[in-house]
């Protein structure tokens, strides 16, 4: 079973059209390492970016679920259902405002086709609003999701997200 | 050839292998959940359908023998083993609030449980959920599955005794001699959880 314990000190979560500071978020300890194969959801890329300096710009983070996996969206259609979060670690000169979480896509189930749920599957992308002083940044957070195939599902995890941020 | 020649090879090789291994892993799994979405009905193929789950889903093989004992508090608080129900066939049914396909089952072990308990059939909820999870969160969900079995506080120790518990729905059925009949990994038919649940009533007699 997975325990929740916080981690890297991840402070702010950024969520569409909302953003909630200085609020510790709760991961799961067994977070993957960059690589784990045993991970249904890869963060893509980018590794680096140039932004204008102290101007609000967006970043594009892309994922992927693998394939015949699927991950709750943000929003998903049951209470109890674990949502896919970003967290971000805050650092000195960038400050990530919000982050656009896409619509998820209906999925039925294939024992419940009445029931749908929101999920994502395939490439995704979150879209992160941010601004820098001049100078490189890491930006580095974690992505927290919860998977399932057609008949079962595993419990939440959390991989990383890193992006080298160059501010001009 | 030269060395460097060698070493293009030799990492090309094992590329290729890691590739192929993991191909060969992602075709095991893919078949096995084709053939549970087939909803396979009560009958010899069920052997097998379970063997390949003991051996892609990394459950251990505990058929035939005696399911692990573990006690655990419900979610009111409640004291329990595995051993207060000697005599029983139980069906111990790993969970997660999160777990759609666990919803999807739990009208059917609801009715099941309903039908068979007055021949000796119990079935015991073990959540999976982190152990921060209040309880009267697990309650809240239970009471609106209208959940007729005991919901216990899943922990690690007994997750471990169970293989681990990577998948849920994981569910073993024990026979009233107290030996695993047969172990699931992931959603099957409301056909396949009844026939299972008639085995472990037949396991040991009356």
């Amino acid at each position: 079973m997975l325990r929740l314990t916080a981690i890297f000190g991840l402070v702010s979560l950024a969520a569409s059209g909302q953003v909630i500071k200085d609020q510790p978020l709760p991961l799961p300890g067994g977070a993957n390492q960059p690589g784990d194969a045993a991970a249904a959801v890869q963060f893509l890329y980018p590794d680096k970016i140039n932004i204008p300096a102290r101007r609000v710009a967006q970043i594009d983070l892309h994922f992927r679920v693998a394939d015949g996996l699927h991950i709750n969206s943000h929003a998903p259609n049951d209470k109890f259902l674990i949502p896919s979060r970003l967290a971000v670690v805050e650092v000195q000169g960038l400050n990530v405002t919000k982050v656009d979480f896409p619509p998820g896509t209906d999925y039925a189930p294939q024992f419940s086709p009445r029931e749908k749920l929101s999920v994502y599957t395939g490439e995704f992308i979150l879209r992160a609003h941010l601004t820098a002083q001049p100078g490189e940044h890491l930006l580095q957070g974690a992505l927290r999701y919860q998977a399932c195939d057609a008949n079962s599902c595993m419990p939440p995890h959390t991989i990383p997200v890193s992006v080298t941020v160059v501010a001009q | 050839m030269k060395r460097n020649q060698w070493v293009i090879v030799a990492v090309l090789a094992a590329f290729g292998l890691m590739v192929w291994s993991g191909y060969a892993n992602y075709k095991r799994r893919k078949q096995y959940a084709q053939r549970q979405v087939q909803g396979a009905p009560a009958n010899a193929n069920n052997q097998s359908v379970q063997q390949d789950v003991a051996a892609d889903e990394g459950l251990p093989d505990l058929r035939g023998k005696r399911a692990p004992e573990f006690s655990l508090r419900t979610i009111e608080g409640k004291k329990l083993s595995l051993s207060d129900y000697k005599g029983k066939a139980v069906l111990i049914n790993f969970w997660a609030t999160w777990c759609a396909p666990c919803k999807i089952e739990m009208p059917w072990l609801v009715a099941l449980r309903s039908q068979y308990a007055p021949q000796g059939f119990e079935i015991l909820g073990v959540s999976e959920d982190d152990a921060d999870t209040p309880r009267a969160k697990l309650a809240k969900f239970g009471q609106e599955q209208h959940l007729n079995y005991p919901l216990l506080v899943g922990d690690d120790a007994v997750s471990r005794k169970y293989g681990g518990v990577e998948f849920l729905p994981t569910s073993y059925f024990v026979g009233r001699d107290g030996k695993v009949v047969a172990e699931t990994a992931g959603l099957v038919s409301k056909d396949e959880v009844e026939a299972s649940i008639k085995k472990a009533l037949a396991a040991g007699g009356k």
